[in-house]
């Protein structure tokens, strides 16, 4: 049986909106185990990227425990938390935020040069696997306005996997992309969880994703309201 | 992290607009090093024209002498020590006797200072051969300003009265032969310069003096101790103290303008640095969501921003240098107006660079750019890691 490497318990995260109070998680309890391949499915609105962004150190929850890792998010210092990110978590976005001026290579050895023990030769292969699984070798030296929106998130992937991380959260990685980009992302991203283990959750309402899902977690207003393994 | 890669990095990417701002700011530098190179200049130009025009390498003084109060010159005058007669003798220096005197140029009474001095003297540039001219009347110099307020011209003539040792009034005439282009106070505001061995004749006053300019290159001689009583040297430290006040109230006009110079230019590279970061905001919590830590994203983005500084100053370097050089070779022309300035200017005023001036304006526009690129930075690095992937700024 796989380890438990996240452990969700009675989380609140609530929003201060002028004088309302907006409640983003409401009470949420969950575990993820190594290697899952999980979705968190909902509507706009309904908590998923708050859980997300807690699960990846990026916010911290009001109230309740979330612990990534072995790290107990809510205690971690903003170094840590960095650190965390940095070593063990890979982020993918809805709009791939990769840095404009860099190049496809450099965005992808960017998380890598944050890693300062690792040297030039060692970066310059990891950078190279990177792009083979993604296949986009040929395009290294291309600047990501030069490239289409399925590229860019093929980009956005070999980022976040580069450092061979053990968690890759994925926020509605295909809501910009058309039918056949969105499948081929699912497609590397499938591979990358069976050949390395490494844990996939994705926050979607997209149905092509949805149907590549060994788990769903299903969110309503900011509370749990399905779990099913398929 | 190697930080300087990244902001270097950053600062390559941004393409043209990257090249704009280090070209902008390298005209700052070139501008504000040339600024402060004429100011520099100007002083120095200042200080050489009163040294090669009075005060030479130092005066001796009468004990009586004080050029603030006109008084004294009635007993300030003295027989030359023979240290002096023989340094007066070989040109290095020229003895100078001063009177009062009134002088009646076009009907108009005007108080002056008559200073009679050696024709044949080499200490300092005032063209004092032209006094040896024939002419019915005395051959005087006077100062461009003196000119202007006494309305006399190269050729005109004037009344000149003066008392001789005795108390009794003399008069005559006296023809300018010459108009010096000077704006040394000492030797224009007030001041008629004429032979010296007339004057002691004028005035009864052999062999007198009332001061002795030295030339600059000349050795100060060893005055016995009797004279060392009755003349005292006074060096050009101490004689030039009016310009260096006079310098240093233009170099505070000049450093308000340097100052506002500076704010501007910093203005700008502080807008372009707001604009640039805060547009970049979502960039930045991409940064943070890779593993970034807050520290090292400022030090990458104020690095950047100090790099356009440093690029700055390499460029201003390039083509700067050969551009400062040929103006401190040509000069800068200065128009007439710059004779009412009040103080000894050239023709042309020559900039002169110094390693201060060069190397002090470039660390403090670094440095300045360094904490204009820091202060946007640190706010950003305030924002969460969700907001600011939201590009939001709270």
């Amino acid at each position: 049986m796989n380890e438990t490497i996240i452990k969700i318990q009675n989380i609140f995260r609530s929003y201060q909106m002028g004088a309302a109070t907006l409640n983003a998680l409401n009470n949420v309890t969950l575990d993820f185990t190594a290697g899952e391949f999980t979705g968190l499915v909902g509507p706009s609105g309904s908590g998923k990227t708050t859980l997300l962004n807690i699960i990846g150190s990026l916010d911290l929850p009001t109230a309740g425990s979330a612990t990534v890792l072995g790290k107990k998010i809510e205690t971690l210092s903003p170094k840590q938390a960095a650190a965390l990110r940095n070593f063990e978590i890979g982020f993918i976005f809805q709009t791939f935020n990769l840095l404009p001026v860099y190049t496809v290579y450099e965005n992808i050895e960017f998380p890598l040069l944050l890693q300062s023990q690792l040297k030039t030769p060692q970066r310059q292969a990891l950078v190279r696997q990177a792009l083979e699984w993604v296949g986009l070798a040929d395009r290294a030296n291309s600047l990501p306005k030069q490239l289409s929106g399925g590229q860019c998130q093929r980009v956005a992937i070999a980022r976040a996997i580069v450092k061979k991380p053990r968690l890759v959260l994925a926020d509605e990685p295909t809501a910009n992309l058309d039918a056949q980009n969105s499948a081929n992302i699912m497609e590397i991203m499938l591979k990358l969880n069976q050949e390395l283990n490494t844990t996939f959750i994705f926050s979607t309402h997209d149905e092509k994703v949805i149907k590549h899902l060994r788990r769903k977690i299903k969110l309503a207003d900011g509370q749990v309201t399905g779990d099913e393994s398929i | 992290m190697p930080v300087f890669k990244l902001a270097l990095r950053n600062l390559f990417g941004a393409g043209l607009r990257a090249w704009l701002n280090v070209f902008i700011l390298s005209v700052s530098f070139v501008l504000i090093i040339g600024c402060q190179g004429l100011y520099k200049g100007m002083s120095e130009q200042m200080l050489r024209a009163g040294l090669d025009s009075y005060y030479g390498g130092g005066q001796y003084w009468h004990v009586n002498y004080d050029p603030f109060d006109t008084l004294t010159l009635d007993d300030a005058h003295g027989r030359l020590p023979d240290a002096l007669q023989k340094m007066a003798a070989s040109g290095q220096a020229a003895p100078v006797l001063k009177r009062q005197a009134t002088l009646y140029p076009s009907n108009r009474v005007l108080n002056i200072t008559l200073n009679g001095i050696k024709i044949d003297q080499t200490a300092v540039d005032i063209p004092t051969k032209l006094l040896s001219k024939t002419s019915y009347a005395l051959p005087a110099i006077i100062g461009d300003a003196m000119a202007k307020s006494a309305g006399l011209r190269e050729g005109d003539t004037a009344v000149l009265r003066w008392r001789d040792a005795r108390g009794a009034y003399d008069a005559d005439e006296i023809e300018i032969v010459a108009v010096l282009n000077t704006q040394i106070n000492a030797i224009d505001q007030g001041q008629v310069w004429i032979a010296l061995d007339r004057m002691q004749k004028m005035t009864g006053l052999p062999d007198a003096a009332t001061l002795v300019i030295t030339a600059q290159d000349s050795a100060r001689p060893q005055l016995d101790s009797g004279a060392e009583k009755d003349w005292q040297f006074k060096d050009q430290h101490f004689l030039t103290a009016d310009e260096r006040g006079m310098m240093l109230s233009q170099y505070m006009e000049g450093g308000v303008m340097y100052a506002v110079f500076l704010f501007l230019a910093m203005l700008g590279i502080f807008d372009t640095q707001i604009l640039a970061i805060y547009r970049r905001v979502k960039e930045m919590g991409t940064m943070l969501a890779l593993g970034i830590t807050k520290a090292d994203l400022i030090w990458i983005f104020t690095l950047e921003g100090t790099l356009y500084a440093v690029l700055a100053a390499v460029l201003a370097f390039l083509y700067g240098t050969p551009l400062l050089i040929w103006f401190a070779r040509v000069g800068f022309t200065l128009g007439d107006s710059y004779d009412q300035m009040g103080f000894a200017l050239g023709n042309v005023l020559y900039p002169v660079y110094t390693p201060g001036i060069v190397l002090g304006t470039a660390a403090f526009i670094i440095a300045l750019t360094a904490l204009v690129s820091y202060l946007p930075c640190r706010r950003i690095a305030k924002l969460t890691p969700t907001d600011a992937l939201r590009g939001k700024i709270t």
